[in-house]
């Protein structure tokens, strides 16, 4: 209950810089404990402390609204992080198929440089190992983190950094465990997710600013 | 009462308190709340604005395995509590003249 408290505080707060909302966060979660240590329940302590909107609004009336971070952040759910994920899978897989029908047309055509269908097929094991790195490092470059949501440009930076680690580091894999992979693929593979992956932010950002919520 | 009035009063309320001993959060809104309505919501902003502008400093403390943030007084923010009380005069002043003025338009 106090998670959750804290969570949509948070998200109320989203226009405080990360370190400023971090202490008030803090004062709370504090405030709460102290309380429930006092002997009255967690139910009672959250309502005691208040709405989390009264709350927000209380504090942020008290900065200057040129202080505030106020890019538009949108937001189609609280939990907009765990939507993105799946959005990204959903591109990560789309990708994988889209690269893979390709290749099935240059086979077809003739012009296979030696691949055969059989080898292709081993091209969708690699979803197994792609997908799970691929959301790692979009969360080492912080692709899920609300700061950085409502910034396009720093979006779109770390969207291409995150598929130039990815391509990179796999090609080394391949390299040195031999495993077959061809690079045209692989490169295919890559610049559509990156480009989907771009195009889809950038579509839910303008949505989100028409939308106004910010 | 005007908020930014109210504001500015409890901010030398909370540095009378925390000028006595060093306090937590809620142990404030407990002291100051026999005087005063007070809310989170109005004193941690203010914390904040008195922290900002040195007239608090913080520190951590660990209480029931948990961490306890306690708020103390700088020699700035005893510097700043003293000028608002030498400035009392003045100020029961300016309150008695707009009662005394209130009192004579309701006549």
């Amino acid at each position: 209950m106090i998670d959750k408290f804290i969570s949509k505080l948070e998200f109320q707060l989203r226009t405080l810089k990360s370190k400023e909302r971090k202490k008030y966060l803090n004062n709370y979660e504090e405030s709460i404990q102290e309380k429930i240590d006092s002997g009255i329940s967690e139910k009672q302590a959250i309502y005691e402390i208040g709405k989390t909107k009264k709350i927000a609004e209380e504090i942020l009336s008290s900065y200057n609204k040129e202080k505030l971070n106020m890019q538009p952040i949108y937001i189609f759910k609280r939990y907009f992080n765990k939507v993105y994920i799946y959005v990204d899978i959903a591109i990560l897989i789309f990708s994988m198929v889209l690269s893979n029908i390709i290749f099935y047309c240059v086979l077809l055509s003739g012009l296979n440089n030696g691949l055969t269908v059989n080898k292709m097929t081993t091209h969708s094991l690699w979803l197994l190992f792609l997908i799970p790195m691929h959301i790692i490092m979009s969360y080492v470059f912080g692709l899920y983190k609300i700061e950085n949501i409502s910034n396009l440009g720093v979006q779109i930076l770390r969207t291409i950094g995150v598929n130039a680690v990815v391509f990179v580091s796999l090609r080394l894999v391949f390299i040195f465990t031999n495993a077959f992979c061809s690079t045209g693929w692989f490169s295919i593979y890559i610049i559509f997710s990156c480009m989907l992956e771009i195009i889809i932010r950038m579509i839910l950002f303008f949505v989100s600013c028409m939308k106004g919520e910010n | 009462m005007d908020t930014q009035i109210r504001k500015g009063l409890i901010e030398f309320c909370v540095l009378t308190v925390l000028h006595k001993k060093d306090s937590y959060g809620y142990q404030m809104i407990k002291d100051l709340s026999d005087y005063i309505e007070i809310s989170e919501s109005t004193l941690y902003p203010l914390l904040r604005r008195l922290e900002i502008a040195g007239y608090l400093t913080t520190y951590t403390e660990e209480y029931k395995n948990r961490l306890r943030k306690y708020f103390q007084i700088t020699k700035k923010g005893k510097e700043y509590l003293y000028s608002f009380k030498k400035e009392k005069i003045q100020i029961i002043e300016i309150l008695n003249f707009i009662e005394s003025e209130g009192e004579q338009d309701d006549r």
